[in-house]
């Protein structure tokens, strides 16, 4: 193989990845619905879940450290089959991608550049995610690690602000389970688990480049715990704030939180701290998503992934403007295909086939040496 | 290999798309297909195709000079 550079990310920076990439595009959209004032409760038991799926991935990648999932796949099966797999999961990578990548686009269309086009918000979002891959996953690294401190104390500032304005009414918590644990588990499964915490699944790209492999298990379990708690300080802020109904109606409720923001009758209209939040958020979780799907294809045509950084890139903008007609129609797929469709294929059973195969590969191997 | 990836990727991922539409709408396939590949007119989509059209040229040039330097890699 020509030119394919090894990158090396610290544990600190795949802390701060596996943070924000979590909290990304789930701090924009409403998530757990189903349980409505539970919502909170559901995100608690969707992170414990979540720490199982991240378990699981390590396991496979700790099977042969310092290959990727792809790699594992050709391990598993073999040259064809494994990269008919590789294949897919460029495919679900890219896919996602463009849907996140709409959410933000949706938001900024909505909210601040009213008239601008999408399709141009879409092109400079890509050329700004093409750039900072381009020069590598290192630079992606170092970028959230500067933006960091910003990104986790304007959430926090969020909620104690709206928290002094006085628009939180902490009844509408309650009843806490009022319609017992059946609606939790509905909005847990396949929504929250897969809606985070399971897109976890693109950091099996990413956690083999860790510098210390061995204590990436213990940072990625640590990074989930973190990102939960966060989301669900995030869900209590807006179920407090906008009340139930009101948050399941709303496209943006953190936004709408944030526009209740009012201090001293001088600080107001902060939506920009919130779109800070979100565009940082969307950003890394878009390059997570396009360095998955572009390691894919650098393993299949075996030539350095930067190659296909702009042709790709250009792929990605499209998708994220086709993949919908209008922002209900998005929703609408967001919440009945792709979960049982994309997700759940790509996330759990795909993993969960690998893992006794490569199980059984890798003893094997370890007899035949000894 | 580049311009080849491309071509594959957009259109198996008009194909995902078109997929889903199809399962959630009752629309025909013809349609749908059609909505994907074509920019509706009046619209400012024209200017994804321009960019995929950056794309696919990048992607040529690409081609073109990782063959040249394996051919120059060759001979010398």
């Amino acid at each position: 193989m020509k030119n394919i550079l090894v990158e090396k990310l610290s544990l600190w920076q795949l802390f701060i990845l596996i943070f924000i990439f979590e909290i990304g595009s789930a701090a924009v959209v409403s998530t757990g619905n189903d349980a409505k004032q539970d919502a909170w409760i559901a995100i608690g038991v969707a992170m414990v879940l979540g720490m199982g799926v991240a378990l699981m991935y390590y396991i496979i990648l700790s099977r042969l450290p310092g290959k990727n999932l792809f790699e594992i796949f050709q391990f598993c099966f073999g040259k064809w089959i494994g990269g008919l797999l590789t294949l897919l999961y460029i495919l679900y990578f890219l896919y996602i991608a463009s849907r996140v990548l709409r959410d933000f686009c949706e938001l900024i269309v909505s909210f601040i550049f009213e008239v601008t086009p999408i399709e141009f918000i879409a092109i400079t979002m890509v050329f700004v995610i093409m750039y900072m891959l381009y020069l590598g996953l290192e630079v992606m690294g170092r970028t959230s690690e500067v933006f960091m401190p910003y990104f986790f104390s304007f959430i926090i500032i969020i909620g104690i602000a709206v928290f002094i304005s006085g628009e939180m009414e902490f009844e509408n918590l309650f009843p806490i389970l009022g319609d017992g644990f059946k609606p939790v588990m509905k909005a847990v499964f396949p929504q929250l688990l897969t809606f985070p915490f399971g897109e976890l699944i693109a950091f099996t790209m990413i956690i083999p480049y860790a510098t210390k492999f061995k204590k990436a298990k213990k940072i990625t379990i640590l990074a989930v715990v973190a990102s939960g708690i966060m989301l669900i300080y995030n869900a209590i802020l807006q179920i407090t704030t906008l009340g139930v109904g009101m948050r399941a109606r709303s496209n943006f409720p953190l936004l709408s939180s944030a526009r209740e923001i009012s201090l001293l009758e001088f600080i107001e209209r902060v939506d920009l701290v919130v779109v800070f939040i979100v565009m940082f958020g969307i950003i890394i979780k878009v390059s997570v998503f396009f360095y998955g799907a572009l390691k894919g294809l650098e393993l299949i045509s075996n030539r350095p992934y930067r190659m296909y950084v702009v042709p790709i890139g250009t792929i990605l903008s499209f998708l994220s403007v086709k993949i919908s007609d209008n922002f209900a129609e998005h929703i609408e797929e967001g919440l009945i295909v792709v979960p049982l469709f994309m997700h759940v294929p790509f996330q759990l059973l795909l993993p969960l086939m690998v893992l006794p195969v490569l199980l059984w590969k890798t003893r094997k191997s370890k007899e035949g040496r000894k | 290999m580049v311009t080849f990836l491309f071509t594959f990727i957009l259109l198996a991922s008009i194909g995902v798309i078109a997929m889903f539409d199809l399962f959630l709408y009752d629309r025909s396939l013809l349609a749908i297909l059609g909505a994907n590949i074509f920019f509706e007119k009046g619209t400012s989509q024209w200017m994804l195709y321009v960019n995929l059209l950056v794309g696919l040229i990048y992607g040529i040039v690409v081609d073109y000079r990782y063959r040249k330097s394996k051919k120059s890699s060759k001979s010398s």
